[in-house]
């Protein structure tokens, strides 16, 4: 028969209270490194257009760019130690919660009867450190996927296999 | 009638299609050089060292090329139906063969540009699932070719599809809504007339760094130089310039609103089918397109102070997996208010706003007032290099102007929830309302950032496979509630989205 009852509120399952797993402690090392390379590029162009332009005013203005870098260096690092205390996600039998974010904290909930395909990622870094990305892609360009990194590669399969069971 | 299991080419016309749209591509690649042949043609002077006689073979040469290639590709190009699957080959030296199996097909449109309406022929496009635009396109069919292909290619596939297919059958179907000539006319007078301004504005501004040696050599500087000289005497005389451009910006800006409604809306039918409706519209560009409830996403509704008046209201209507270049033809202009709730009430569900309207968190006008520093500090340093020292003078109109805006903005943002629909309102000059069912959402989010964290208050982001809604500076309890609600309807119901 059909039924159609009002629905409390009060009694539907809270994504707020769902305690959000954090991810490998590892991926925070792949943040340092993947910061130290853009960082070390930059401070390596510094240094050249210092070695080869030899004219006053780069010379001048040298170590108020290194100072400057250094700091956004040091700040960047910070951010990425406390940024990553915010990212974790959550399975509930209906569906996938990821969040993350510092400043902008954004928290995005997939159900699985709307997943098109998964996918796991593993990038060249990622791999020496036995972690993997999953990548959970929605229907349409709206956006609304998710990409949940810093996993370790073992969780990466095993969350990858359930949700395929649960799409089919 | 027609035997599509043998290969079959396009209509020996196509062969004119062909030649225009290859020589549409030469003359565009070509343009900056056509200009120059042109300017030395002109003054009658030897084109690049060649005599004109030389030059006119030079040209007939290459559009005998063009004509040969035309030809080519005509004859390359044969399609055939075998079991399940449209077949394609086309290509002179580089041969592609290109295999679309019935079941994938998502939508098959025919359509003419003003090319192929004077040969009579028309546009056939098969589009498929999982990719942003169209694969095929077959450029030069006979009307009735095509219809045949398209009812062929709908044959025995998926339920959707043939749902649209016996739609298509003449009976059961009548025209329930056409744009008159007045209408259209009101709707480009009604329309915001700063983006048609800002359009032509940046043609010109196109157009000139293209030709800017060609205007320079008109001298055309040293002429309004002289003109203004002139007249600096008088400061009179540089306001009535002023005031002179701005009437004539504004008639320009009105003109283009108007013959760009024209262009795009000409003789625009709304047909009505069993499940489905057909939109008919286009002077020179010819659309027809088939919307169908189920594939449907969000729906905006769209007006301003003007158009309510004069009873005009442009339904946009956002399908799952369109070509994004068809995109901007799904929308229907001049329609009144019942037209509208039937039309939705059509395509997704009855439609009326009978729960409460929320508003956002005062939050959102502290946020404004902070946003409209930006363009506040951009007039002022603008007013600073041209009035000097008066600068100030120009928050006379611009901070009421801002804060006009703001108000607005706040009054008209607003959102509703029932059990089926979510319906979002917004918009400053214009008025704008988001509907959706929240059977087809894919993804819910919630953000904030730590400033919202401190006063308690989110927002809510809505995911469909064609956009995203937000529900902008709630509570940060009543965000939850949100997300928790939409979340449960979506996953009990476990309704298909498409």
């Amino acid at each position: 028969m059909f039924t159609n009852l009002e629905i409390d509120i009060d009694t539907i399952p809270k994504v707020e209270s769902v305690k959000l797993i954090s991810i490998s402690k590892r991926y925070l090392k792949i943040l340092f490194i993947n910061i130290c390379i853009q960082y070390v590029i930059l401070f390596g162009v510094v240094i050249l257009v210092k070695t080869f332009l030899r004219e006053e005013w780069v010379s001048n203005v040298f170590w108020y760019v290194i100072t400057v870098l250094s700091l956004v260096f040091v700040l960047q690092c910070i951010f990425s130690i406390l940024s990553f205390k915010k990212r974790g996600y959550a399975l509930r039998t209906q569906d996938i919660i990821y969040a993350k974010g510092l400043l902008n904290y954004k928290k995005t909930t997939v159900p699985f009867i709307r997943i098109q395909h998964l996918e796991t990622k593993q990038s060249f870094i990622a791999k020496k450190f036995g972690l993997a990305s999953l990548h959970v892609y929605t229907a349409g360009e709206s956006g609304g996927d998710l990409s949940i990194s810093g996993l370790t590669f073992e969780e990466a399969t095993r969350i990858n296999e359930l949700l395929t069971t649960k799409i089919n | 009638m027609y035997d599509f299991k043998k290969p079959s080419r396009q209509s020996i016309r196509g062969i004119a299609i062909l030649f225009g749209f290859n020589s549409y591509k030469i003359i565009k690649s070509l343009f900056l050089l056509i200009a120059g042949f042109s300017y030395y043609l002109i003054k009658g002077e030897k084109v690049f060292g060649l005599s004109k006689y030389q030059a006119f073979s030079a040209i007939a040469i290459i559009f005998l090329f063009i004509l040969l290639r035309s030809v080519l590709e005509f004859l390359n190009f044969k399609f055939h139906i075998s079991g399940d699957d449209f077949k394609l080959s086309k290509g002179i030296l580089n041969k592609e063969e290109i295999t679309v199996s019935k079941s994938k097909i998502q939508n098959i449109y025919i359509r003419q540009n003003i090319l192929q309406q004077i040969i009579n022929v028309v546009q056939l496009d098969i589009e498929t699932a999982g990719d942003a635009k169209a694969e095929v396109k077959i450029t030069a069919l006979s009307r009735n070719k095509a219809k045949a292909l398209k009812d062929e290619l709908l044959l025995n596939i998926n339920s959707i599809s043939t749902e649209e297919a016996s739609n298509e059958t003449e009976q059961g179907q009548h025209i329930y809504y056409r744009a008159s000539i007045k209408k259209l006319l009101l709707e480009g007078f009604s329309e915001n007339h700063i983006k048609s301004f800002l359009i032509i504005a940046g043609f010109i501004g196109g157009l000139y760094s293209t030709y800017e040696d060609f205007i320079d050599e008109l001298k055309l500087g040293d002429k309004i130089e002289v003109l203004i000289t002139q007249n600096e005497s008088s400061i009179s005389a540089l306001i009535f310039i002023i005031f002179g451009i701005l009437i004539v910006t504004l008639t320009i800006s009105i003109l283009f609103s108007i013959s760009k409604t024209f262009l795009l809306n000409y003789d625009l039918q709304v047909i009505e089918h069993k499940k489905t409706i057909e939109i008919k519209k286009g002077l020179f560009n010819k659309v027809a397109i088939i919307l169908s409830p189920s594939r449907i996403q969000n729906i905006e509704i769209e007006n301003n102070r003007l158009k309510r008046f004069f009873g005009l209201n442009t339904l946009r209507i956002k399908q799952a997996m369109v070509d994004k270049k068809l995109q901007k033809h799904f929308s229907i202009i001049g329609l009144d208010q019942l037209q509208v709730n039937y039309l939705v009430e059509k395509l997704m569900q009855p439609f009326s706003i009978t729960s409460k309207k929320e508003k956002p968190e005062r939050y959102y006008i502290r946020i404004l007032i902070l946003t409209a520093l930006i363009p506040i500090a951009l007039f002022n340093s603008i007013a600073f290099f041209v009035l000097e020292n008066l600068f100030w003078i120009i928050n006379f109109f611009v901070i009421p102007l801002l804060s006009l805006m703001i108000y607005w903005k706040y009054k008209k943002s607003y959102y509703t929830l029932n059990n089926n629909l979510l319906v979002v309102g917004g918009g400053s000059i214009s008025t704008l309302t988001e509907i959706l069912e929240i059977h087809k959402i894919q993804a819910v989010a919630t953000k904030q950032t730590v400033f919202q964290k401190l006063r308690n208050i989110a927002s809510v982001e809505v995911y469909t496979a064609s956009k995203v809604t937000k529900i902008i500076y709630v509570k940060e309890s009543r965000a939850n509630e949100i997300v928790n609600f939409l979340l449960y309807q979506v996953e009990s119901q476990r309704k298909d989205w498409m």
